[in-house]
């Protein structure tokens, strides 16, 4: 069981607290991605967790075991770096023998391993070539195989498809998914791309500033994000964010702010209930969730499109409400018209995707 | 006006020969984005308009006329960098004053100028910071502005997003797509991101090594690639391509591949044989037009779940067919049930939307 479990884990770069007291767990065989923004101390702690920097007082446990105290090379944890970190002057073949010598492991079985490790990442026609003569792609393949080759208990990766264009990125991402779930290793990913962190983690780890400010599923974080940072992070374009005021009619309650006034029903008004009248919240709503129609409707907000993005099938409006800017998506097809720029839209929220936060404390109203 | 002719151009560095033969049109007011892989000549070629690069062979003619002897600085062109390249020295109000003081514009003019571009790139409130003091996303403004208050001719971008972080650089696009509107200041673009791309020009010059693969609209180069680099380049996850072959059979046409067998749907049947007479073929079919059900359908092909990959309110499915892996995307509502791992799926692809490709000439056939 190679359960990994941080507590209270924290660390300082000079005046900087880039690591400030978090507490996580990574079952055995999942893949955690740690995300977030640069600055906010997800290598630092991916590498405490390596053991090349040294946290303040914490501890991290391994499989029950803690093993802060450990050099990395003590701790049967293997990683793979943005730069892949290659031997220049060694052969595909040597950079898989090079970790298992220490280990003193019989001739048999280091070959054994070669083998099997250069069938799992399809190399056995580059075993005897140099980094050097070697495409991006295939380097990194190289990289992950030197650490994997160890049957480590940990699998640390540290934006490991950075450096890859963006085909070869989307390629790779899968592979190395795939790769993880076959071996059922447990493993710690860092990344500030958060498309990356969606596809691979079963728990991605959301962080700014040193702290953790969500922890969930892919899902989990994009339907139920935590707070506006967490909800502004995730997706792309990202989450309209639209102040207003929260106003009980008589019958129903509304959301005010200088260009509309929206009705909002069950559930969603349910999440308001312990409000003050007149208190100011921001709306947020994504793109994916904004029916754009190009005649006006009842209850349908009118806009005026500024700008038009095709993106693949889809098209991307920005749309104008008096000083406001609000990005909506929409397959061309389902669209169903074909907007212009300077014509007028009318928009519509999905209410079941509508999130409502504190203007204050920034958290979202949870439901 | 500023119509930018680009004819037979060929660039040579020692033995590489970095453009080849390139021929296109910017129609004036228009923005035209350059893109392609790192190493293809898009800033080689944008070098070669502004007159910073001499070519081996062909012309360049702003206007009609040619431009060929005139310096960079006398083309009326102001170009923006991937690094800004700002005055480390001067506040943005100086960044903005300097290339119109320069020119010995009118200082009642400068303000003017200066004034405008301040409204149009939202600066009002940082006018007097000095590049240090200001964010990538500010410095990248200043570094428009700049290039904007000359009211050049022509106005050149190289990888001007480079350097952000993608939530600036998906706002900005916007940003500067409605500035180059507005002002109407025929623009070219580079950039190596193909969604960028999609999204900000009125056409899109797809290059590759050296050579243009295609001009289009986003529309046409996304819905009608002429080869395999372009279907491949555009659109993320990439498509999906299947090398197969074409064979008749009992009066039927076929997709043949070790794997399945699929008829090809009768109404493109006509297109495809006067299309081609080898049967070698690679079939081409994009992620969002895969759709897949847990029970097989009509036309559909058993798959298995290799990977999953949600992406927001999507969720792509790679799928193994035998030696291929296939991506499929679909909003995960439209999908209907949750595939798991190793699941046996049903993929079909939509009829309308499989292109079909000549192995050899790589060229699209329909």
């Amino acid at each position: 069981m190679a359960r990994l479990e941080l507590e209270q884990l924290d660390c300082w770069y000079g005046k900087t607290h880039a690591v400030d007291h978090i507490d996580l767990v990574v079952e055995d065989g999942e893949l955690c991605v740690l995300l977030g923004p640069s600055g906010c101390g997800k290598t630092s702690t991916l590498r405490m967790i390596a053991g090349f920097v040294q946290p303040a007082a914490c501890e991290i446990y391994l499989d029950g075991q803690p093993i802060s105290h450990l050099y990395p090379g003590d701790r049967n944890i293997a990683m793979v770096f943005q730069s892949y970190a290659l031997y220049p002057h060694k052969t595909v073949r040597e950079h898989f023998i090079f970790p298992l010598i220490p280990a003193k492991i019989p001739k048999h079985e280091i070959e054994q391993r070669v083998n099997e490790t250069a069938d799992f990442l399809d190399m056995h026609d580059l075993l005897d070539r140099y980094p050097s003569e070697l495409s991006s792609g295939q380097q990194q393949r190289v990289a992950i195989g030197r650490a994997l080759i160890r049957r480590p208990q940990l699998f640390l990766l540290d934006e490991p498809l950075n450096n890859l264009d963006e085909h070869l990125r989307v390629e790779m991402r899968a592979n190395l998914r795939k790769m993880q779930q076959d071996l059922r290793i447990t493993t710690v990913y860092v990344t500030h791309d958060q498309v990356e962190a969606q596809a691979l983690g079963d728990k991605i780890v959301v962080m700014d500033m040193g702290h953790i400010r969500q922890v969930g599923s892919p899902q989990e974080i994009y339907l139920h994000p935590s707070d506006l940072f967490v909800a502004g992070f995730i997706g792309t374009p990202p989450m309209n964010f639209i102040n207003c005021r929260l106003e009980r009619g008589e019958s129903q309650v509304v959301l005010r702010n200088t260009h509309f006034s929206l009705p909002i029903q069950a559930p969603l008004a349910a999440r308001t209930e312990s409000l003050a009248e007149g208190k100011e919240l921001i709306l947020g709503v994504r793109p994916e969730h904004i029916r754009v129609k190009s005649q006006p409707e009842e209850g349908a907000i009118p806009t005026e499109v500024y700008v038009l993005e095709p993106q693949s099938n889809e098209l991307i409006l920005d749309l104008k409400l008096g000083d406001l800017m609000i990005k909506a998506r929409d397959d061309k097809r389902e669209l169903g018209f074909r907007p212009e720029v300077g014509q007028r839209v009318w928009i519509e929220f999905l209410q079941d995707y509508v999130h409502l936060f504190d203007r204050e404390t920034e958290q979202r109203l949870g439901g | 006006m500023a119509e930018v002719k680009v004819e037979n151009v060929s660039v040579r560095f020692g033995r590489n020969v970095v453009l080849r033969d390139i021929s296109f049109q910017v129609a004036d007011g228009e923005l035209c984005v350059i893109v392609g892989p790192s190493g293809c000549g898009k800033t080689v070629l944008l070098r070669t308009v502004a007159g910073l690069t001499k070519p081996l062979k062909g012309h360049v003619y702003f206007d009609g006329k040619l431009m060929d002897n005139v310096a960079p600085s006398d083309r009326d062109v102001a170009m923006c960098f991937q690094t800004y390249a700002l005055y480390p020295y001067m506040t943005v109000r100086q960044n903005w004053e300097f290339p119109l003081r320069a020119v010995n514009l009118a200082e009642e003019q400068i303000q003017q100028r200066v004034e405008q571009v301040m409204a149009l790139t939202h600066m009002e409130p940082l006018m007097e910071r000095y590049p240090r003091e200001l964010s990538g996303g500010q410095q990248q403004r200043v570094a428009l502005g700049r290039a904007l208050v000359r009211r050049p001719r022509v106005f050149l971008l190289d990888e001007p997003f480079g350097n952000l972080d993608a939530k600036l650089r998906v706002e900005l696009r916007a940003t500067v797509k409605r500035l180059q509107m507005d002002l109407g200041i025929t623009t070219l673009h580079i950039t190596h991101d193909q969604v960028e791309a999609q999204a900000m020009g009125d056409r899109i010059v797809v290059m590759d090594m050296g050579t243009i693969q295609q001009v289009g609209t986003p529309e046409e180069i996304y819905e009608q690639p002429v080869n395999l680099f372009v279907a491949g380049f555009i659109g993320t996850p990439r498509m999906n391509f299947i090398p197969c072959e074409l064979k008749r059979d009992a009066g039927q046409l076929f997709f043949v591949h070790p794997a399945f067998t699929l008829p090809v749907p009768p109404h493109r049947v006509a297109a495809i044989e006067a299309g081609t007479t080898d049967k070698n073929i690679v079939l081409g079919i994009r992620p969002e037009n895969i759709s897949i059900t847990a029970s097989p359908v009509p036309g559909s092909v058993p798959t298995e779940v290799y990977v999953l990959e949600p992406q927001s309110n999507e969720l792509i499915v790679d799928l193994a067919l035998g030696d291929v892996i296939l991506k499929s995307r679909a909003d995960r509502d439209e999908i209907g049930f949750e595939p798991q791992l190793n699941q046996t799926v049903h993929a079909r692809f939509d009829d309308d939307l499989i292109h079909v490709f000549d192995r050899a000439s790589q060229r699209r056939i329909v």
